[in-house]
């Protein structure tokens, strides 16, 4: 199969089979295609037939997969300072960048002179979150990170689901050095 | 005036004589980076951001302070000048502190900008930085961020040219310099705020706008300032339906690059004592309703009624006003200022810069279009049964004894005495165009929903069609072509 | 004895009208089967596990999910309480008439099909597994010894030409939906599914022309008939058998004809939004869903019938097996009976299950290969067909 562009010598798709009467009927390669998905169906289905699992899915609130990779993005936290507080300057650069607009920051005056800037109102809407990560790439102050845990972010209230500020700092009893793992770009 | 011609890389530019480099340059489209330099200020010189190459000179030359003459040879972006222009930056940016987070600046900062557009080098800058005041209370405004200050001298130069207060002053020198006031003084200055605009970095901002919303989410509307006749020039900047500040628009022939503190707060305030829906005997009705009984009210009782102007009416809308005035021959027509000077208050009562004593937008306007309405004060009230009275402050006195129906964006005692009340709209909220004091018409855009109150101008095309006219227009945009 | 009912003979009323309750329930539960399939079997073939979310909570903390099936009754409820949304601008009464165009045909056709042989009701009720059956054997055997019926609602002689009939209605259910919504898309899908159908139409009737000529009839109990002998003595004379080509064809045709991938243009979500039934909301949405489901189980029992003997089995006689080798397996009325019922839906069930991996193993077609299949392809193969079969039936053949 070929076509000519005026002025550009003959062109040729090199990956593309020449097309034969056969495979124009579609018959063979109907055939072929559904015995592929064909030899799924029965193999998942003998394994249902012997009480295993047929499919990879993983039934996501119940389950979690065993082999989830530390550079995944889950669950937002936010990183504390020393006296508990959160790190964050409320510049709404991940506010900005936020593709699915999931974020709402209001900024207050702060007590601490240097810090001067510091999130009243912090959420996250992680029913609207795509997890793309931007946000933790955009902090200037890495005030926002990702766990790689991604347990328990589902619910039935859509309302329930908007993260505060309360929520976000509250992720991790116990501050040491291995908080960092998580979504690192 | 002389022209002179003169060549900016390699583009043949003619201009009157006098004009500066940089200006030449911007009206042209070439833009020069600068920092210290204003179009409104006198130049100074000092940040050395604008040098260009000028042929026949050895070293590069300001060229916010020097003039245009026939035959100079200008280069704006040789490699020499953009090395320089890098240098300069990394310069101002030893002692700038990494503020852009937290710095209400941040999005509309000439230094971000230049740095983006010019450098984006990385800093070599090992040292400490210079450590200064970073909360300078200048008054309860203005507050000054030391660190941030590159001292370009722009809001010190403002208050020596413009406000004439002489408030601050650039003291100590080299990396230590800062701007202050006089010992024990503040800045009480009435156009204050201007300096926050200048500002081309983060230094001086204001404490109204402090950490209220990032700049870059702001939706900036087009308007023209109706705290007083001399009609300044605004951009209003809203997010969901709310003011957060109101800055001064360019206008050579009016306001310049200023405008007074008065007027910011204005915008945003005023908002708290409004009218809302539309009323008959203090009962809500339908808005179909009472244009229905003020129709008819003007079809039987026209001449025994009086027409209020309001001072805050846009052009467009006066000449509606004018077409139902005719049709419904409404015998007296008298016109009232919407806003008066108290003793007291923190507003300027009148100055040579800009505030003028007559604190609404549009009496202009309404000498133009009625020649023939008095004021409020000479009406004799036995002469008539009804009053149309348009936009706040009437004389509730003078009106006693007739039935009111008021028009009015705010609420006051009229408005509250009225008969048939429907809420009107503030400047914001509609479209139109106001004449100032010297008589130059400028259009604005509207700038917020204005959701509970009712457009005058189609409250008036309403009335118009009950009457049986065909208004003029019933558009801003076709009011004021059928007014050409 | 011989007691009749608006002119009909009452027994034969009432076994007729039991009869069609039963097809008609049959094919209802097909739809929500198949429905249910669309879900599980996908899942499967994808890797999947499909439906299993919705579930009736029982006591203790279990849930009954029944293999995704509570979804479907979710999906009924869901459908039934939701805004019944009308476009304003719809043409009222042919809006609501297109449902019934597209829903009631594909429940008509299958009154032709038979679904098993005759039964003789006195001989039925011998069998030792039937005989607990109370009243109904004595009452047989007693009144109406000789009384027999066969399991097809409708005996007509032009049972093909019915189906072809009223088959050819459905295209009016979405060119209506289509053109009454008063939208673009579903304008578009109606006028999409129009020229698709009318097209592949042709070839349908064409490449089912061979089989008529081959058996000389029109009559779909004759036509099962004739494919129950045996062609050697020991083949089969079924369609697949003698049309090879001819089922190809057909089995193409069906599945555009039914609207399902790769031929889903008319509703073609990613394009045109759901195509003719856009502007369908809540239950009237659901029974165009089922209409299509019905009309799977239709295409799967018209390959039946008309390819794979119907119900017939190989070598099986009304009085038992008789094998080509010579052996013979003697079996009771109601086990032949029962044998062909299962025959026939099994057949069915397997063509069903095909239709559907079919559907979830392609992508859409494009609207010009659509076109050139239907047209330029299985058109001049279907009048190929229609030669060569007319030239070996007229020289004597089969």
């Amino acid at each position: 199969m070929s076509y000519q562009i005026p002025g550009l010598p003959d062109m040729e798709y090199m990956d593309r089979q020449k097309r034969t009467f056969l495979t124009q009927i579609y018959y063979r390669e109907v055939a072929r295609g559904v015995w592929i998905t064909t030899k799924h169906f029965f193999r998942n289905m003998w394994k249902w037939m012997t009480f295993r699992k047929g499919g990879v899915v993983v039934q996501y609130p119940e389950e979690t997969r065993p082999d989830m990779s530390p550079n995944n993005r889950g669950r937002h936290v936010l990183v504390q300072r020393s006296n508990g507080e959160s790190r964050c300057v409320a510049c709404q650069m991940c506010g900005t960048v936020c593709p699915a607009e999931c974020i709402t920051i209001e900024a207050e005056e702060s007590k601490n002179s240097t810090i001067q800037r510091k999130p009243k109102v912090f959420d996250i809407d992680i029913s609207r979150c795509i997890f793309c990560g931007f946000c933790v790439e955009a902090c200037p102050v890495d005030a926002i990170r990702m766990l790689a845990s991604t347990e328990n972010l589902v619910g039935y209230n859509r309302f329930k689901m908007i993260y505060d500020k309360d929520t976000l700092l509250n992720w991790h009893p116990v501050v040491n050095d291995d908080v960092v793992h998580g979504y690192n770009p | 005036m002389k022209e002179v011609t003169f060549t900016v890389d390699g583009k043949e530019i003619t201009v009157p004589e006098g004009t500066l480099i940089i200006d030449a340059c911007e009206e042209n489209g070439i833009y020069i980076p600068r920092f210290c330099y204003h179009k409104h200020l006198f130049p100074s010189g000092n940040c050395r951001m604008c040098l260009v190459k000028i042929e026949k000179n050895p070293k590069p030359q300001p060229s916010c302070m020097t003039q245009v003459s026939d035959g100079m040879i200008v280069y704006t972006d040789t490699p020499e000048i953009s090395e320089m222009r890098k240098a300069m930056l990394e310069f101002v940016l030893i002692n700038h502190p990494l503020d852009c987070p937290i710095c209400d600046k941040a999005g509309e900062c000439m230094l971000q900008d230049q740095y983006m557009e010019f450098s984006g080098d990385k800093s070599r800058f090992n040292e400490t930085k210079v450590a200064k005041e970073k909360l300078y209370h200048f008054s309860d405004k203005i507050l000054y961020d030391a660190e941030r200050c590159i001292t370009c001298s722009r809001c010190v130069r403002f208050t020596e040219e413009v406000s004439k207060t002489n408030k601050l002053g650039i003291l100590n020198r080299g990396d230590t310099s800062y701007v202050a006031l006089a010992h024990g003084d503040t800045f009480d200055d009435p156009y204050s705020y201007c300096v926050t605009d200048i500002c081309p970095v983060g230094a001086l901002t204001s404490k109204k706008f402090r950490f209220k919303e990032r700049v870059w989410y702001l939706h900036k509307t087009e308007s023209i300032c109706a705290g007083c006749s001399r009609g300044c020039n605004i951009t209003i900047e809203t997010k969901d339906n709310k003011i957060y500040r109101v800055r001064p628009r360019e206008n050579e022939k009016v306001n310049q690059s200023w405008m007074c503190d008065f007027a910011r707060d204005f915008y945003i305030d005023p908002m708290k004592n409004r009218t809302s829906g539309t009323q008959v005997d203090h009962k809500n009705v339908t808005y179909e309703n009472v244009v229905g009984e003020v129709v008819s009210l003007l079809k039987e009782h026209g001449n025994e009624m009086t027409f209020v102007l309001s001072a805050y009416a846009t052009n467009e809308e006066l000449a509606l006003a004018k077409q139902l005035i005719d049709s419904a021959e409404v015998k007296g027509i008298f016109t009232k200022p919407d806003r008066v000077w108290h003793e007291g208050s923190e507003e300027v009562k009148s100055d040579d810069i800009l505030v003028k004593e007559d604190k609404t937008p549009n009496m202009t306007g309404i000498r133009k279009i009625f020649p023939a309405a008095k004021d409020l004060s000479e009406m004799i009230i036995s002469d008539y049964k009804y009053a149309f009275v348009w936009g706040p402050n009437a004389a509730v006195d003078k009106l006693d004894g007739l039935q009111i129906i008021s028009l009015s964006a705010m609420r006051d005692q009229v408005s509250d005495k009225a008969k048939w009340a429907i809420a009107g709209r503030f400047a914001a909220e509609k479209h139109g165009s106001f004449t100032n004091c010297d008589g130059i018409v400028q259009p604005f855009r509207r700038a917020l929903k204005g959701e509970n109150n009712y457009d005058e101008l189609i409250f008036f095309v309403g009335i118009l069609k009950g009457l049986g006219v065909e208004p003029v227009g019933r558009t801003v945009e076709e009011v004021r072509k059928a007014a050409e | 004895m011989e007691s009749t009912f608006l002119g009909i003979n009452t027994v034969h009323f009432w076994t007729y009208l039991f009869l069609a309750g039963v097809i008609f329930l049959f094919m209802f539960m097909m739809g929500a089967v198949m429905s249910w399939s669309e879900r599980k079997q996908s899942a499967q073939l994808q890797d999947r596990l499909g439906a299993n979310r919705a579930a009736i909570p029982l006591p203790f903390g279990k849930k009954l999910a029944v293999l995704g099936f509570i979804n479907n009754l979710a999906d009924a409820l869901k459908c039934l309480v939701k805004e019944n949304f009308k476009p304003q601008t719809e043409n009222k009464v042919i809006y609501n008439l297109a449902i019934f165009f597209a829903f009631i045909p594909a429940v008509l056709s299958v009154a032709v099909v038979p679904f098993a042989g005759v039964i003789k009701p006195a001989e039925l009720f011998q069998a030792w597994y039937l005989k607990w059956v109370p009243w109904l054997p004595e009452y047989f055997a007693a009144n109406l010894p000789d009384f027999s019926f066969r399991l097809q609602v409708a005996n007509l002689n032009v049972g093909l030409l019915f189906i072809f009939a009223v088959g050819g209605i459905n295209v009016f259910g979405a060119i209506l939906a289509g053109w009454s919504s008063n939208n673009k898309f579903s304008m578009m899908g109606g006028m999409r599914s129009a020229a698709q159908m009318i097209s592949y139409e042709v070839s349908m009737g064409l490449a089912l022309l061979g089989i008529i000529f081959i058996y000389q009839n029109v009559d779909i109990w004759n036509l099962v008939q004739g494919q129950s002998e045996l062609a050697w003595g020991w083949l089969p004379k079924w369609g697949i058998f003698l049309q090879p080509l001819a089922f190809f064809l057909f089995l193409a045709a069906a599945v555009a004809e039914n609207k399902r991938m790769p031929f889903d243009l008319p509703e073609a979500e990613s394009e045109i939004i759901a195509g003719y039934f856009t502007e369908y909301s809540g239950f009237k949405m659901l029974l165009f869903m089922f209409a299509e489901f019905i009309e799977i189980v239709f295409v799967a029992i018209m390959v039946t019938t008309l390819f794979f003997g119907g119900y017939s089995v190989p070598w099986l006689m009304a009085d038992g097996f008789h094998f080509p080798w010579g052996a013979t397996l003697a079996l009771s009325h109601a086990s032949v009976v029962l044998l062909q019922v299962f025959s026939f839906i099994s057949k069915v069930f397997f063509f069903c299950w095909l239709l559907q991996q079919i559907r979830w193993s392609l992508p859409r077609f494009r609207y010009d290969q659509l076109m050139h299949l239907g047209w330029k392809i299985l058109l001049p193969l279907a009048i190929l067909n229609l030669v060569i079969t007319v030239i070996i039936v007229a020289l004597g053949g089969f």
